[in-house]
C-alpha cells in the first residue's frame, strides 16, 4: 500500500540519530515486545495478516511518533483484539479476565526456542520455474498501487533499470487488499540497478546508483 | 564523498543481506589483524561511513 512506511525520496525527516552504543535492545521493553511477537506468532490465531502489512495499516501520524518496538506491540494487541483474545478491559486493567479464552494448548519455552531458532526463509530451492529476465537485460517496474502489501518501492515505480542479478525462486510477499498472503506464487528475484538520475532527476550524480530485489511480477520488459 | 566517486545505494527490499567491505585506509600497513579490526565502524561496515587512519585522518 503507498503508507507513510514507503518514506524513500521523502525530505524533512530530520538527521538519523547514532548512537555510540548500539545494542540489539535500548529498554528490556523492547526485548519483551521482540519476545511477544515471536513468542504470538506461531501459536496465535490461525489465519494471520502479513506482519508488515500490520504496520503499514497503522495511522500515518501514530505510526511517525511511535518507536520501532512500540509499533510491534500496537500490532500485538491490534492483532489479539481482533481475534478476541484480549478485551479492551483486560488491557485497561492489566488483568487477565477469568471468562476471557484461553489459547490452548499453553505455550511452553520448549515451543518458543524452537520457534526462535528455526531458520526459516523465501527461498524455494524445490520450485525450479525459468527465469522470465535474464542479467543485463533492459526492465521496467511496473506502474502498481495495491493496497495490500508489496516490496516494490513507490519511487521504482515506471522506471528502467537493468537486471544485475538472478537470486533465485523465492515465495512472492505481496498480500490482497485484507493483509493476507496471496496464493503460492513462488518466482524469480532480481537485483535490478536503476541510475540515480533515472530516479531522481538531473540533479543526482551521474554515476551513482539505485539497485533493490524485486520480485518478478514487479517488472516488464523495457 | 568526491565527485568522482560512484555511490551505489542498495534498498534491502527482499530476503538478501549484505556486508560492506571497507576500504583500508592509507597508514595501515603492518597493522595487526586486531587493531584494523579496531578501526572499523558499523557504520563503515553498512556503507555510509569511510574508515579513518590510525591517527583519525580521513581516508
Amino acid at each position: 500500500m503507498n503508507g507513510i512506511h514507503d518514506m524513500g525520496g521523502m525530505h524533512g525527516m530530520g538527521p538519523i540519530e547514532v548512537r555510540e552504543d548500539e545494542r540489539p535492545f535500548h529498554a528490556e521493553w523492547e526485548a519483551r515486545a521482540w519476545g511477544l511477537i515471536r513468542a504470538v506468532g506461531p501459536f496465535g490465531p490461525t489465519r494471520r495478516r502479513n506482519f508488515r502489512y500490520e504496520h503499514e495499516i497503522l495511522p500515518p501520524a501514530q505510526y511517525l511518533q511511535m518507536q520501532y518496538y512500540e509499533r510491534f506491540i500496537k500490532v500485538l494487541v491490534d492483532r489479539l483484539m481482533a481475534a478476541k483474545l484480549l478485551t479492551q478491559a483486560e488491557l485497561d486493567s492489566g488483568r487477565a479476565d477469568p471468562a476471557s479464552p484461553r489459547f490452548t494448548p499453553r505455550v511452553t519455552p520448549a515451543m518458543i526456542a524452537e520457534q526462535v531458532t528455526r531458520r526459516r526463509s523465501l527461498r524455494r530451492d524445490d520450485v525450479r520455474i525459468r527465469p522470465r529476465f535474464n542479467v543485463g537485460q533492459r526492465v521496467r517496474a511496473r506502474n502498481i498501487n495495491p493496497i495490500g502489501h508489496t516490496r516494490l518501492p513507490r519511487y521504482m515505480r515506471g522506471h528502467r533499470g537493468t537486471i544485475v542479478a538472478d537470486h533465485g525462486v523465492f515465495d512472492f510477499q505481496d498480500t490482497d487488499a485484507e493483509g493476507y498472503t496471496l496464493p503460492d506464487r513462488p518466482q524469480h528475484v532480481y537485483t535490478v540497478g536503476f541510475m540515480a538520475r533515472e530516479l531522481w532527476g538531473e540533479a543526482a550524480n551521474a554515476r551513482d546508483t539505485v539497485h533493490a530485489e524485486l520480485w518478478e511480477d514487479y517488472l516488464e520488459r523495457a | 564523498v568526491a565527485d568522482a566517486v560512484q555511490v551505489r545505494v542498495w534498498d534491502s527490499t527482499a530476503e538478501i543481506r549484505y556486508l560492506v567491505l571497507p576500504e583500508r585506509p592509507p597508514g595501515t600497513e603492518g597493522m595487526t589483524e586486531e587493531e584494523l579490526a579496531a578501526l572499523v565502524t558499523r557504520d563503515a561496515m553498512v556503507g555510509v561511513a569511510k574508515v579513518s587512519g590510525p591517527r583519525g585522518a580521513a581516508a
